[in-house]
């Protein structure tokens, strides 16, 4: 029998891919509700296409599902043609399985993975009928927690959730879910259930905590308000990455933007770089065993007909089993015509060999991120990859018929001066230089070399944290000394040139280091129309301007204001395990140009690895 | 070996779009070590090939696709015990249904021999029952078609606007189970142990019209004249009823089901 479905044939039939919002993918969970206690309902606050190629979400929707007392349905953002229906028929916002309304839910979990789907979050809740300010909940609406990355710093959204869980989500769901179950059947009362959640390691519930502000705007102090919790957040991490894995994830009938099965191999990243947010906060490096993802690799193909699987980690290359399981992966599945996607790896000779095999070479490119044009300015961000090692891999997959080069850099990173930003030209055209070293007879036609720019947003537990970022008119100057270094080279007609949004980086860079009083300057842009700001088109500036305006916040203090090592942090409540001792000294190291080693070569003593018992062994 | 497979596609499945559907049955075909034949090349694809894309919003519970096989064998891609073993169609029709949602479900295969032409070439007719109106208003349309000497449509195509006489592209129209059998008797071979199967309604309007690539008419196209020539629905609704394509036809002087 046809199951029910939320939205009518007429509004499914008048929106954009109403595939979207059916449901009943494969590998989908679907429960009875009379034999569940607890319902949670998962959000990844965009597009279908996009949420849908999460595997966060993908793991702990396999989590869930596992206790037979709990069904996790999803939802993502409608589309901006829905939207407007749902807003004007009044139609609540439904999770996918159920086809119903999320405010029906005990648990509504929200994945916060960049700072532009902020908006989105405002949206889901607003279309979900769900009080925006946690204040306003009552015992009736679901617990509203949030999740991933920039949870880290969850202060500009601190009003709109009633916990946040920080750090992996494999450690203390049950906890929490088993605390709800009991307190639903011996009387809830939601206050009540959020001072005991917030006992819990790793969760933190924003209202029993207080920040206030000196005259400048910084924090003067931030407390608890009551004896029992913790004064510090501990960051959560598994340490058995074997425990939870979906073997049979969830595909959709229409095409994700991550279109195979994926292979975590690793969690953590052992580089140290000064820049990377993801480097820290996944700190230590936890690896999977290879016999383990071989036998999950063979699972994950069977039960979802992919025809392509790829590795995903921080750092792939430095996973020690790589060799291994990549052929392994060649020989178990080429025949069956499954296609190998190789994450961007460190470019020697078994990449080049493994990329010759599973890629057409004509048709792929080679990555390098070296991030820095200049070595000094690699050294200041701890990046180790010299212009040798990037000239010498280049040389031999030009030798080996490849054609085509990316390189990835960021513009504005601290200290940065105009001979660092000339110094990306010359680097790209040192590499087309090296293409055209080879005889002309055994070129592969011309060589075709793309440098791509990010903006640098410093970015909270990382040594830059308490950098200034540039402003938008700063980035637009630096671009276009940067395109008119390009233009200067010899080869310059191999060198394309692509960069990023300003403005757009700007807010990311708001919201990142944001406080609570970012949280007002968020509900304005939210009521001014802002949604899916990270869509350069739906990106609206002027509102995001006059949002900062009304609520007498200015960007110019989170983005470029150098912080004082003194100042207390609106993160500062949170213990990741690196401590910020080691921040500081990388920061200053970094102030020397000088770098430091990865965790294989020599432990830098972060502070990590209290995750692991007996701390790290590589 | 070339087999032509009837397929239904019901339910939710309808908002799924034709090239998801094609995607579908390849990850469909490999997680049940279906043993279909790739194209050469550094990209091979599954060989297959649709009758007819179906519209959005549209249900069918008889379209065809056709593939290529290597055997009949149950490929290493599945993850059972049945890998080697080969299948009869009986077997290999329960194999596939028992890896697909219950929207999208194989009611026939059929050997086609080796220099058989795509269905998609051959296909001349297709048969539609609409669900959503009053017997009354069915009775109304099934007169209006017989009464009318040409019913004009225009088609809007990315280029340009093309007229079509709707008279000459329906075969009939009728309201009801009954009255459709007795008009369709003379025109067209169906494979009545499956209608029987369906269970049709005896009171919902029934088209049976030409399909294919000269000539594509949709029943939509029919209801849309219907409205405007009578003015009975001042505009025309097209998600007010709900339209299920019952099966395709191949042939000119007799239209005989893809079944068969």
């Amino acid at each position: 029998m046809a199951k029910k479905l939320a939205l009518s044939k007429e509004i499914l039939m008048s929106v954009e891919k109403p595939a979207r919002y059916i449901g009943d993918e494969l590998n989908s969970v679907v429960k009875d509700l009379n034999e569940t206690d607890i319902r949670f309902c998962m959000c990844f606050p965009d597009v279908y296409e996009i949420g849908m190629s999460h595997l966060g979400i993908q793991i702990l929707y396999d989590m869930f599902n596992r206790r037979s007392d709990t069904w996790c349905e999803r939802v993502y953002s409608p589309w901006h043609d829905l939207d407007k229906i749902m807003r004007r028929e009044n139609i609540p916002l439904f999770a996918l399985e159920s086809q119903d309304a999320v405010k029906e839910f005990d648990f509504l979990g929200i994945t916060l993975q960049y700072e532009m789907c902020y908006t989105n979050v405002l949206q889901i809740l607003d279309l979900s009928q769900i009080p925006l300010s946690a204040h306003d909940r009552t015992d009736n609406d679901p617990i509203v927690i949030g999740g991933g990355p920039c949870s880290y710093n969850p202060e500009p959204l601190h009003e709109f959730f009633d916990i946040f869980y920080i750090g992996e989500g494999e450690t203390v769901y049950d906890e929490l879910l088993d605390l709800y179950k009991i307190m639903k059947k011996s009387g809830y009362d939601r206050k009540e259930f959020l001072k005991k959640a917030a006992c819990i390691e790793g969760l933190y519930v924003p209202s029993l905590y207080e920040a206030a502000y000196n005259e400048d705007g910084t924090i003067a102090s931030f407390e608890k308000k009551i004896k029992e919790i913790p004064d510090k957040i501990k960051k959560q991490a598994e340490t058995d990455l074997e425990k939870y894995y979906p073997d049979k994830p969830l595909v959709p009938y229409i095409k994700a933007t991550q279109d195979r099965a994926v292979l975590e191999i690793m969690r953590g990243c052992v580089r140290g770089c000064r820049f990377c947010q993801a480097g820290m906060i996944y700190r230590p490096l936890r690896i999977r065993d290879v016999e383990y993802l071989k036998a999950l690799a063979r699972k994950m193909i069977q039960s979802t007909g992919y025809e392509e699987i790829s590795l995903s980690s921080l750092s792939s290359s430095d996973y020690k089993h790589l060799q291994e399981l990549v052929y392994f992966l060649i020989e178990e599945f080429q025949d069956k015509r499954v296609n190998i996607s190789l994450p961007s790896l460190r470019i020697d000779a078994f990449s080049l060999d493994v990329m010759g095999k599973v890629q057409d070479v004509r048709k792929s490119s080679l990555t390098f991120a070296p991030e820095a044009g200049s070595q000094r300015l690699r050294n200041v961000i701890n990046k180790g990859l010299t212009e040798e090692i990037i000239l010498k891999g280049a040389k031999d997959a030009f030798d080996g018929g490849w054609n085509r080069v990316k390189l990835y850099f960021m513009l504005g990173l601290p200290s940065e001066t105009e001979d660092d930003i000339a110094a990306i030209a010359e680097l790209a055209n040192k590499i087309a230089a090296e293409y055209y070293s080879i005889p002309k007879d055994k070129r592969n036609g011309k060589v075709n070399v793309v440098v791509s720019t990010s903006l640098f947003v410093p970015k909270p537990f990382t040594p830059f944290q308490w950098e200034a970022m540039n402003e938008a008119d700063d980035f637009t100057s630096k671009k276009g000394y940067l395109m008119s270094c390009i233009r200067k080279q010899l080869n310059q007609k191999s060198i394309k040139y692509n960069s990023h949004d300003s403005e757009l980086s700007v807010l990311e860079g708001v919201f990142a280091r944001g406080d609570r009083k970012c949280a007002q300057v968020l509900l304005s842009a939210y009521r001014k129309g802002c949604m899916f700001d990270a869509w350069s088109e739906y990106f609206d500036a002027d509102k995001w301007d006059e949002a900062f305006e009304e609520n007498g916040v200015n960007p110019l203090f989170y983005t470029h204001r150098k912080r004082g090592l003194d100042e207390i942090l609106p993160w500062d409540f949170i213990d990741i395990g690196v401590t910020k001792r080691h921040l500081i000294s990388e920061y200053e190291k970094s102030m020397r140009a000088e770098t430091t080693d990865n965790c294989f070569v020599n432990c830098c003593g972060c502070g990590a690895s209290v995750y692991l018992k007996g701390g790290c062994k590589f | 070996m070339k087999v032509r497979i009837r397929f239904t596609k019901t339910g939710s499945m309808q908002y799924i779009g034709h090239l998801d559907l094609m995607r579908y049955f390849q990850k469909l075909f490999r997680r049940c070590g279906f043993d279909v034949s790739y194209s050469q090349g550094f990209n091979p694809h599954q060989i297959m090939s649709f009758a007819s894309p179906l519209g959005l919003g549209v249900t069918t519970v008889a379209d065809y696709l056709n593939v290529s096989l290597e055997s009949y064998k149950v490929t290493s891609l599945a993850g059972d015990d049945y890998i080697g073993r080969t299948l009869d169609v009986k077997e290999w029709i329960e194999r596939i249904n028992l890896f697909s949602n219950e929207m999208v479900t194989v009611t026939g295969i059929y050997r086609q021999p080796d220099n058989a032409k795509p269905s998609m070439s051959l296909l001349s007719a297709a048969s539609y029952v609409i669900y959503g109106m009053e017997p009354e208003q069915a009775a109304l349309v099934e007169e209006f078609f017989n009464s009318e000497n040409e019913i004009k449509y225009e088609k809007q195509t990315k280029k340009s606007v093309k007229e079509l006489d709707l008279k000459q592209g329906i075969y009939a129209v009728a309201a009801g189970y009954e009255k459709y059998c007795a008009l369709a008797e003379s025109i067209a071979v169906r494979d009545n142990d499956y209608e029987k199967k369906m269970a049709y309604s005896a009171d919902a309007l029934y088209v049976l019209c030409k399909s294919g690539s000269d000539v594509n008419i949709r029943p939509d196209m029919f209801l849309e004249s219907y409205s405007m020539k009578t003015g009975s629905d001042c505009e025309y609704n097209r998600y007010k009823y709900d339209i299920v394509r019952t099966d395709m036809f191949y042939g000119d002087e007799k239209l005989i089901s893809m079944s068969m």
